[in-house]
């Protein structure tokens, strides 16, 4: 089936087989900043903003992107390496597989949340995890990057 | 795996139930969420998502949401918490992430009818009406009851009365499944109360002593003794949360 997709402001038209998910389309692409990092729906590494909206790459077929824009971590990287840095300062990245993923959910919750308070970020942020750490690192720099 | 053979995008509800019934294997997709985790050979996977049925709106007596709505449609909905306070908001806190709930549909949700179910135990109480293709308009609880067939939700409506309702789930750890759900809603003098996660399915029941004579069992969360005993205590908690 033929699909129409725009990926970070580049207008894909393909082929595809309708048992494709979308991270698997991604990083045939090239994408590479889309991870698996679960197999059960859980983790939000492979998390791709579709028409704007935070998904879990991995549970959308590619068949329903037809006529839909996605943006990863490749497509904000300016805005990527702001946050990066926020990170940075303050330690919290470790191992960095779960990064992209993550970035992608705190770009989309600044568009969201106004001035959030610590638990609402952390509930926004729920469906992202991290093995290395323990979120602290990560909540200072959240902080300090939306200023709040 | 799943393993899909065809892809089909269904015009109408009618084409899609049509498209359902003609092969065993024909199957509807909802969020798809719990596909992937699926052993499953689909020959035609029917594709709601182009039918305009992801709405949330409302005439004088009814607010409808279309099977395709989303769940985080349903949490962030005005027009449901000008009716329904801010139990949409509970009923979808804890499920997963706001990712999952950005792609989770109100229909696949309702239709699996699931044991853990947030949605249905937040629904049940107060009186809300189903649209499937094959039965058209039953009572949420007409369908909660019927065993599970090949059929296709078109919308859910939910009166638009002012009534004081309450929900509440206990979880061993936030955003896993629960060991219990609750909702319960105050109509003039009756009482609505419904309870899932037992690990059963939600029932609706219309006292607390019926609430306490429902079957309630293990599993690896919790014992059916813990369940309920915390339905014991957490119906007083939102007894006490309507009468305030």
């Amino acid at each position: 089936m033929n699909i129409t997709t725009t990926i970070n402001g580049k207008k894909y038209i393909k082929d595809v087989s309708p048992n494709v998910m979308l991270l698997d389309f991604l990083r045939d692409l090239g994408y590479y900043s889309v991870k698996r990092g679960c197999d059960t729906t859980n983790c939000g590494l492979c998390t791709v903003l579709l028409d704007e909206k935070p998904v879990l790459s991995c549970s959308v077929l590619v068949a329903r992107c037809d006529g839909k824009e996605i943006l990863t971590v490749e497509g904000i990287q300016d805005e990527a390496k702001v946050f990066a840095n926020f990170i940075s300062a303050e330690g919290a990245d470790q191992c960095g597989f779960c990064s992209s993923g993550f970035i992608m959910n705190v770009v989309s919750m600044k568009k969201v949340l106004k001035n959030p308070t610590d638990q609402e970020i952390a509930h926004y942020l729920s469906g992202n995890l991290c093995r290395c750490t323990g979120y602290e690192g990560q909540l200072r720099a959240i902080r300090n990057y939306l200023e709040v | 795996m799943f393993r899909i053979n065809e892809y089909y995008y269904a015009t109408d509800i009618q084409d899609a139930y049509e498209t359902l019934i003609k092969r065993k294997t024909n199957c509807i997709l909802g969020g798809c969420m719990w596909l992937r985790q699926m052993d499953k050979n689909i020959f035609t996977a029917i594709d709601l998502s182009k039918m305009d049925i992801d709405y949330i709106k409302s005439d004088d007596e009814y607010i409808y949401i279309g099977a395709m709505a989303t769940l985080s449609q349903v949490e962030h909905s005005d027009l449901l918490e000008e009716f329904y306070g801010d139990i949409f908001k509970k009923m979808a806190y804890h499920i997963v992430g706001t990712q999952f709930r950005n792609t989770a549909t109100m229909g696949g949700s309702i239709y699996g009818r699931y044991g853990f179910s947030d949605i249905l135990t937040a629904f049940l109480p107060l009186k809300c009406v189903i649209k499937t293709a094959k039965h058209g308009e039953i009572s949420l609880l007409e369908f909660r009851n019927m065993q599970t067939e090949k059929d296709v939700v078109e919308y859910l409506k939910i009166p638009k009365i002012k009534c004081n309702v309450a929900y509440t789930s206990f979880r061993n750890q936030s955003t896993d499944f629960p060991v219990l759900t609750l909702c319960v809603a105050k109509y003039d003098d009756d009482l609505h109360i419904s309870v899932g996660a037992r690990p059963e399915k939600a029932d609706l029941v219309y006292t607390k002593d019926e609430a306490l004579s429902l079957l309630y069992r293990d599993n690896m969360r919790a014992s059916g003794e813990y369940r309920k005993e915390l339905c014991n205590i957490l119906i007083d908690d939102l007894l006490t949360e309507i009468e305030n």
